[in-house]
């Protein structure tokens, strides 16, 4: 009941927020540039609150597991240990100063680049089953399609190859041509979902606010 | 004391209840006396008729042809007694022989009802002949009640004399009713009061029955029934029909009571006929097409399977080999440890592409301390990339002494900026100074609505930096009004959704070639499609490691892009070789294994 | 030499070496010390993202106005504040709908900002560029030879229609009760297959190149902490 009261208010906001937005991406004028920026510096502030609300939650879910003994408790116990360590130092002496950034170059540095070189592992030896996984002519493409992209991007045991790593390349510019054809059809098929959905939103049909 | 079972609830009365307790059904019919005799039911008697017809059924016949010894007294006693398919109430055993004839029996009076030709019989054992009915089980059937039958010479029309049934016209001997086992069985007894009003009495039969007077009973009144349905309304036996000699055929029932006695194939009124009745089963065939049936078919298949986990097979052939992987591993580690160490290859990027010398073109625009607009947009793992990538321009633009202002649409890409910044700093061997010849302005929530918040208005957007100075009026900055006050903007990012973002956002607002972007290799492709059109979106473009090292090498600077550029490449070379090696191996494997199953018979 | 700066960045040094071991063991296969070291930095990450976010937004529009003008600033952001209140119900269950208008307003502006974003930003100006890469006027400036110009840009166009093509998934009933597209669909959803394949085949090797890197980086960081640490020994 309460939702159903609320829910036309709710619409409302959304519609003609959203109205006001976009007519000012067209339009240029004194009074809608105004209440466009209003609009915007507000939903900027909320959008930070949204990221607070989120560390929030997550502390929320970890306490509640950690309360009821859920997984390991030790793995909560770090958890709460990185986040309070890094409120109390970044808090206390700033976000950029020395101290809360080694903070971040001893921790989330090493931890975030090393995951990103197993990626790399892990990725590589995948594309070795790839073929196994789906046999067809595809993804024989694919495959050709990495590799050739590995040559042309640096010599080969030290040699440039004529026609695939030196300069423009006949096969660099091939691939490039190719490339550049599907991601157009791929960026206008995204800009027209991206549309879509967002049309629905503006004329009320999709409501993920709750309304 | 037996309890009078309600023939249409089926709940037990008290013997003497005139009505039932539970549905009101009245358990003693109209016209009856308080009298009640023990065990009195609404069963009737069936009455004995005459000669059959031409027409009339054997089992008819053999049912007038019973012997009178048995019911002569007007006793009687319908017993049926089927083999498997009797219900209980029906099987009982006649075990009376002589019954004393029935003399509370009184037939419904219809002399108010004929009016002046009514003729009232006297008070008189019918006789009739017991009526054995039987079964195809052999089972005897005994007449147990006795239907008064009146007849009557005048009133009846031609075709109602004709009628089947009206022969069993006679006296039926009543008996007291022997219930078998407490059940007590339809049609058993005839209650002495009772009114029969069978067609039976329709039949112009010569003998006269005997009517006793009106009961005191004021509904029964014979001159509150009209004189037409006099003819109808037969006299009350007051002896117990012969027994049926034979059940009727199957399916067939007589009625023994009412105006519709002596006839077959009678809607039944009682409840527990419906129970000895077989259930019928409907067969109901669905005009449905073949595909509306595969349709509903793989419905119900879906609704089966709902909730009900399917074990997933594993293929055999799909199963992951930790040793490859680590193999892969210890080949890319080693390349990597070498290519760092020794420097196997020598060697810079000598050719240039046209994104890095549009970059390169693009800082042309740029003055001492004149403000650069640095988007710092990626994660902390690919910062290796990143700064090898945005090494080049942002030393050159050290070099030109331009004022750097950071921002980051990502949380952490505050703290990325000032560790960029300070490693081109150390490696390109400058002195800048923060907040001097850099500032930070923080992060930008919001993602689109931030960008084009920031874009429409930097200086409300982000007030101060994040040392919490209001920068906007210093001498750099104090005539950013928009986001195109800025002399050059350069977006430095892994993200492709946040790339395609800023270009779409800064469409129109700045001129394409103030914008440079220093992208990972990943997300080239997605800039190139904005980059490499007739009117492009952006100014320059350098894309990874070899983007980085080309503009070092041009530049003439070395950075983290030349100094991995060597064992890049025989990473990238041993990389090369692991993934065609793998391919082969792990083909040959499959052919082999899905050989060795061919073998087995599999 | 400074020595508590020293063994500082010699443990913080020591700290990051260990941490990066202990993701690498995470080839060899998943264990205890490798979830420790994820969900502390997760608590790490969290710690900065709310950092960042206050000292960037939430200090500089919610809290100093207040703290420089008390009746200006008041003014200024209660409707931001109430905004921000009725958000922070979002964590109830019970009251989540009090939140409902705060989302509202960030659902539009969001909303408004990609469409327009889109249409103004990719949808024109790449079907423009579609159209204009045949544009022999523009060509000869560049010096661009017509005809390949305009085979380069017949393979693009073609890239992009038939990209466009493998993503229609409009099809009619036949008469077996199957969907099936057109046979020029499927043709030229054929086409677009192969495209798509190449270029994400690119960006594949983009994603392994930027991880190679990030292993250099890595290995590099290692080696130089054996060094240091032996010449120190």
């Amino acid at each position: 009941m309460k939702t159903k009261i609320y829910a036309p208010f709710s619409i409302a906001i959304a519609v003609l927020s959203a109205i006001l937005v976009l007519l000012g991406y067209f339009f240029e004028n004194g009074f809608l540039n105004q209440t466009r920026s209003l609009l915007l510096e507000n939903a900027v502030i909320l959008a930070a609150i949204a990221l607070i609300m989120g560390v929030i939650n997550m502390v929320r879910v970890h306490w509640m597991q950690l309360r009821e003994r859920k997984g390991n408790t030790l793995y909560h116990l770090t958890f709460f240990f990185g986040l309070i360590i890094t409120l109390l130092i970044g808090g206390w002496f700033g976000i950029t100063n020395p101290t809360s950034y080694g903070l971040y170059d001893t921790i989330v540095i090493p931890v975030e680049a090393s995951l990103m070189a197993v990626m790399a592992i892990s990725l590589t030896y995948l594309l070795t089953k790839i073929i196994n996984r789906r046999k067809d002519f595809f993804s024989a493409v694919f495959l050709i399609s990495v590799l050739v992209g590995l040559l042309i991007s640096a010599p080969f045991l030290g040699q440039e190859i004529p026609f695939l790593s030196a300069g423009n390349s006949v096969v660099k510019s091939l691939l490039h041509l190719i490339s550049n054809g599907a991601m157009r059809g791929i960026l206008i098929g995204v800009a027209l979902g991206s549309i879509a959905t967002g049309l629905r939103l503006i004329l009320g049909a999709d409501r993920p606010y709750g309304g | 004391m037996e309890m009078k079972i309600c023939p249409f609830c089926g709940q037990p009365n008290q013997p003497n209840a005139e009505e039932c307790e539970f549905c009101h059904a009245r358990l003693i019919p109209l016209g009856e006396g308080s009298e009640k005799t023990e065990g009195d039911t609404l069963s009737t008697e069936m009455p004995i008729g005459e000669e059959p017809q031409p027409e009339v059924p054997e089992w008819l016949k053999d049912l007038r042809e019973m012997k009178l010894d048995e019911t002569e007294e007007g006793e009687g006693q319908d017993v049926i007694e089927e083999a498997d398919d009797i219900p209980e109430w029906l099987k009982w055993v006649d075990t009376q022989t002589d019954s004393q004839p029935s003399t509370d029996s009184k037939a419904f009076s219809t002399e108010d009802l004929e009016g002046e030709n009514a003729v009232r019989p006297e008070e008189e054992p019918l006789e009739s002949e017991p009526i054995q009915p039987t079964t195809k089980a052999n089972t005897e059937v005994k007449s147990t009640s006795a239907v008064a039958d009146q007849n009557l010479e005048t009133g009846l029309p031609d075709w109602l004399r004709e009628m089947p049934g009206l022969e069993w016209e006679g006296e039926l001997e009543k008996e007291e009713a022997n219930y078998f086992g407490g059940v007590v069985p339809p049609f058993v007894e005839i209650d002495e009061n009772l009114l029969d009003i069978g067609l039976s009495s329709l039949e112009t039969k010569k003998e006269e029955v005997v009517q006793e007077p009106p009961s005191e009973d004021k509904q029964f009144e014979p001159s509150t029934i009209k004189s037409e349905i006099t003819p109808m309304i037969p006299a009350e036996p007051e002896t117990i029909s012969a027994p049926l000699e034979e059940m009727p055929a199957e399916g067939k029932r007589i009625e023994v009571a009412g105006p519709l006695a002596g006839l077959t194939d009678i809607l039944p009124v009682e409840p527990f006929i419906a129970e000895e009745k077989k259930e019928v089963d409907f067969v109901a065939n669905l005009l449905i097409t073949e595909k509306q049936k595969k349709q509903a078919e793989l419905f119900q298949q879906l609704i089966e399977e709902e909730g009900i986990s399917k074990t997933i097979k594993k293929d055999r052939a799909e199963k992951s080999s930790p040793w490859l992987r680590i193999i892969i591993f210890l080949f890319l580690l080693a390349a990597s440890i070498y290519g760092l160490l020794f420097n196997p290859f020598p060697g810079k990027p000598a050719t240039v592409n046209v994104g890095v010398f549009d970059a390169m073109q693009a800082l042309s625009r740029v003055s001492p301390r004149s403000p650069v607009l640095l988007i710092i947009d990626y994660e902390a793992g690919d910062f290796a990339e990143m700064q090898s990538v945005g090494f080049g321009l942002i030393d050159q633009l050290m070099v030109k002494g331009a004022y750097l202002v950071l921002i980051s649409t990502n949380p952490l890409g505050v703290l990325q900026g000032e560790r960029l910044i300070q490693q081109v700093n150390t490696v390109g061997d400058h002195q800048y100074q923060s907040q001097t010849d850099w500032v930070n302005l923080g992060y930008l929530p919001g993602s689109t609505a931030g960008i084009q918040q920031f874009i429409q208005s930097p200086r409300n957007t982000l007030p101060g930096s994040t040392y919490g100075q209001n920068i906007w009026e210093s001498n750099e900055l104090k005539n950013i009004r928009q986001i195109g006050d800025f002399s050059l903007i350069v977006v430095i990012t892994e993200n492709a959704s946040q790339s395609r973002t800023w270009i779409e956002q800064l469409n129109g607002k700045i001129p394409a070639n103030q914008i440079v972007y220093l992208v990972s290799a990943q997300v080239e492709p997605v800039i190139q499609a904005y980059y490499a059109a007739p009117s492009p979106q952006i100014g320059g473009l350098v894309a990874g490691i070899n983007g980085g090292a080309t503009y070092e090498a041009q530049a003439g600077r070395n950075g983290f892009a030349i100094m991995f550029w060597d064992a890049y490449g025989l990473v990238v070379s041993v990389s090369i070789i692991a993934i065609l090696l793998g391919v082969l191996i792990n083909t040959f494997g499959k052919l082999r294994q899905s050989s060795s199953e061919k073998r087995e018979g599999r | 030499m400074n020595l508590p700066t020293d063994w500082i960045n010699f443990v913080m040094t020591f700290v990051s070496a260990i941490l990066t071991l202990i993701i690498f063991s995470y080839i060899f296969g998943d264990h205890f010390l490798y979830r420790i070291t994820i969900a502390l930095f997760i608590g790490v990450t969290a710690g900065f993202g709310c950092l960042s976010v206050i000292q960037s937004i939430l200090y500089p529009k919610l809290i100093q106005p207040v703290l420089q003008d008390p009746t200006q600033g008041v003014i200024k952001i209660i409707v931001p504040l109430l905004l921000s209140l009725l958000l922070l119900f979002k964590l109830s269950q019970r009251w989540s709908f009090i939140g409902n208008p705060s989302l509202a307003l960030m659902a539009g502006v969001g909303a408004a900002t990609v469409v327009g974003g889109a249409i103004k930003g990719t949808l024109f100006p790449q079907v423009l560029a579609s159209i204009n890469q045949f544009d022999l006027q523009a060509m000869k400036p560049s010096g661009v030879n017509p005809l390949v110009g305009i085979v380069e840009g017949g393979i693009i166009l073609i890239g992009t229609i038939t990209t466009l093509a493998h993503f229609h998934f409009g099809a009619r009933s036949s008469s077996e009760g199957k969907a099936r597209r057109g046979i020029w669909i499927e043709m030229f959803s054929w086409i677009g297959q192969l495209f798509i394949a190449v270029a994400l085949g690119w960006i594949f090797s983009g994603v392994l190149r930027a991880g190679y890197v990030a292993l250099l980086d890595r290995v590099r960081f290692i080696i130089l902490f054996i060094l240091n640490l032996l010449r120190g020994i």
